[in-house]
């Protein structure tokens, strides 16, 4: 009997395909949308006209196709952690915690207890084996889309049991095939951006909706005021635009963003800069892991030389600072190819 | 073999209705509003059915309007441009009534823990203002009746003008409704709860209580809603609900006969199944359960997989299991609990019960194992 596949379907062009690979090879395959968020989206992942998506490519394959609520899941450990993290003046990255939380773990929970051998995703990133019998996440063989930044957290009980059939794809080739193989949603354009965040109302709208924006000052280095800001949550640490000081010499960039006493430390690009950044929640893909690595610190940032400690990294060459709650991701040293684990910048 | 438990979402067409639609697919064709003699003919069968839906209800024919079904039915009733505060409706309605409702700033009335909204749950947030009031008389997810002629009492005396409406659609299978609706001045049913095709439903109306129409320009069913009718669809309808009256005493004694089999079955091979409200409280061809220790959609996956067919709660638009907003107000906590209803109807079997016996208890089973495993 065929090997039976759980593939998740956003409704995208990129799970079409993923689902249709599947299909060609020869699995047992099911698709799955999961409904994450019922508030407003310009498109995302969520809505229902998405769903509809997910439903006619599901049908021009002729698989069965399913919906999953992880709605109140999705509130709880990416919505609410998103709203906590901007309060304390970090930067949080949801998609990496829907990851985490929702599709690498409730998802592939779910696909288990339904009896299905694999789960499989839209991702662009590859599961390498290796010959101990444990497997790598690696990058996609398309460096523009690669995204195995924000799959870090996958362990070897995911990973022996995932499937990611567009790793090996670029971008244009995987709309080709799309096109080749009439996919409904063939055409349709990449969803950007946060899924639960609208175009219209921004991260302002929806920070202020729940609980409220703080203004705040800025000061200088030495501490003199020199400026305001009207919503310290959505100030980020590196920032240089929109901060409206002028007349201060050389461009100034945000390097510290207060939230308890809703103070904005700005100054020059050289104070920025760290030779080490710390962290927390380390997770590994085999074993935990010291040593050298190529760290990434944003979804399609540059990974840089670093040695890895167990509670921090240095850097090889000072690096502008990382946002506390930014996901720091160790890749391996010699290719910069392999995940070998990833934490949380502090 | 497979069984289908979904009468209460929707019921396989019922031959009678299908015999008497058959014509009006092909032979027999006009607008009902034509003069020339098809013309009249198709309106004659209108009428027919007009008396069939008359008598189901309990009200006059004059008083009987069709729609598209039940929500249309139901928004219809409950109507627009009502001030805050001046609608009035149970908290377990379906959404074809929560929903224009709560958009206009309705008081909901309180159930109590059996899902009943009780004439002294009415009585709290009724005032002289109150324009609209809608409890349904037999709740779609638990099967259970409501008091909707105590309650229009209650209502009329507080509020001698105000329009008391119910949605009949899941009652209409079981009850007698000219016996129930007492009081009641606009009623929404649907036919395919019961064997009629999907898309055909009626509001029937008292005289100077009728709601305003939602649809205007053309002047069918004298003027309270306007466009073609569905004529096949409504030949179809009548004859389910014909077929319906007919056959109660002997259907709901069996399917009374089934329910129970299939309720004391799950208790008795399934660990953690509890009867969500006591028989004596329900219709007999809705079965509501709770399920512990196993999470719903899982459940229903598999149930699927062998071809069981039911449902959990209310489904969204898309497709995706909702959370129960009659459970919740209920006050049952249904954290890893799965709820389930199975809805038997008109042609349902011996042998469906029996697969529905085997399935279930093995994929709770299944499920419990493989989430501790």
């Amino acid at each position: 009997m065929a090997e039976r596949v759980l593939v998740g379907m956003s409704g995208g062009v990129d799970s079409s395909v993923a689902a249709a690979l599947l299909v060609d090879a020869g699995y047992d395959v099911v698709g799955v949308t999961m409904k994450l968020w019922g508030g407003e989206s310009d498109s995302g992942c969520c809505s229902v006209s998405d769903v509809d998506d997910a439903r006619w490519v599901a049908a021009e394959l002729g698989i069965e196709h399913h919906v999953f609520n992880f709605g109140d899941e999705f509130t709880e450990f990416v919505v609410g952690p998103y709203v906590d993290t901007h309060r304390t003046g970090g930067t949080p990255n949801p998609c990496i915690e829907c990851n985490r939380h929702i599709k690498f773990d409730l998802f592939f929970e779910r696909a288990s207890v339904i009896g299905f051998d694999y789960i499989a995703t839209g991702h662009y990133a590859q599961v390498a084996e290796r010959g101990d019998d444990t497997r790598r996440l690696r990058r996609a063989v398309d460096p523009l889309k690669d995204q195995s930044y924000v799959l870090h957290m996958l362990g070897q009980d995911v990973l022996s049991r995932l499937l990611l059939p567009i790793g090996g794809w670029t971008k244009p080739d995987l709309r080709a095939e799309a096109t080749r193989r009439k996919l409904f949603t063939a055409a349709k354009p990449d969803s950007q951006d946060v899924c639960f965040i609208t175009k219209a109302g921004g991260r302002e709208e929806f920070l202020e909706a729940r609980g409220g924006l703080t203004p705040g000052v800025i000061v200088d280095q030495s501490g003199a005021e020199v400026g305001t800001v009207a919503a310290t949550e959505l100030v980020t640490v590196g920032q240089r635009k929109g901060l409206n000081v002028s007349g201060m010499g050389e461009p100034q960039f945000v390097l510290d963003v207060n939230l308890t006493e809703s103070i904005v430390t700005i100054g020059p690009r050289r104070s920025l800069q760290d030779g080490e950044t710390g962290f927390s929640q380390p997770v590994w893909a085999h074993e935990p892991f010291t040593g050298s690595a190529n760290v990434q610190a944003s979804a399609h940032g540059e990974a840089r030389p670093a040695m890895v400690h167990e509670d921090r990294v240095t850097w090889d060459a000072p690096r502008d600072r990382i946002a506390a709650g930014q996901s720091l991701v160790f890749y391996d040293a010699a290719t910069n190819t392999e995940v070998v684990g990833g934490a949380i910048a502090q | 073999m497979t069984a289908y438990l979904d009468h209460a979402a929707s019921s396989p067409l019922r031959p009678e209705a299908l015999e008497a639609m058959l014509p009006w697919f092909s032979e027999v064709h006009a607008n009902p509003t034509a003069s020339h003699r098809r013309g009249r003919r198709a309106r004659q069968a209108l009428d027919d059915a007009r008396a069939v839906i008359a008598e189901a209800t309990g009200f006059e024919r004059g008083e009987i309007v069709f729609t598209g079904g039940g929500t249309e039915s139901d928004n219809m009733a409950i109507g627009r441009d009502h001030s805050p505060g001046t609608i009035i409706v149970g908290a377990t309605e379906h959404p074809a009534v929560l929903e224009p409702a709560v958009r206009q700033h309705a008081r909901i009335a309180a159930a109590n823990a059996h899902g009943v909204v009780t004439v002294d749950a009415i009585k709290e947030v009724a005032t002289p203002e109150t324009e609209v009031v809608s409890v349904m008389a037999v709740n779609n997810e638990l099967g259970v009746i409501q008091p909707v002629s105590e309650i229009a009492a209650a209502v009329h005396e507080v509020a001698p003008g105000a329009r008391m409406h119910t949605d009949a659609v899941q009652a209409l299978p079981w009850l007698d409704l000219a016996s129930i609706l007492d009081g009641v001045d606009v009623v929404s049913v649907t036919g395919h709860k019961l064997g009629g095709p999907q898309g055909t439903g009626a509001i029937a109306m008292r005289a100077g209580r009728a709601p305003r129409p939602l649809l205007v320009g053309g002047g069918q069913e004298r003027d309270h809603r306007a466009g073609t009718q569905n004529v096949a669809g409504i030949v179809g309808f009548a004859a389910a609900v014909r077929a319906s009256i007919d056959d109660r005493d002997e259907r709901l004694a069996r399917i009374d006969r089934l329910a129970t089999r299939l309720l004391d079955g799950l208790v008795d091979q399934v660990d953690g199944v509890r009867p969500t409200v006591p028989r004596e409280m329900r219709v007999p061809g809705i079965v509501h359960v709770c399920i512990e220790r196993v999470a719903s959609e899982p459940l229903l996956f598999l149930l699927d997989e062998r071809d069981l067919a039911c449902s959990a709660a209310s489904s969204c638009a898309s497709g995706a299991q909702g959370a129960s907003h009659v459970l919740s107000a209920m006050g049952l906590d249904t954290t890893n609990v799965a709820p389930l209803r199975l809805s038997l109807g008109w042609n349902t079997t011996e042998a469906e019960i029996d697969e529905a016996l085997r399935i279930i208890p093995a994929a709770v089973n299944t499920i419990r194992q493989r989430s501790h495993g």
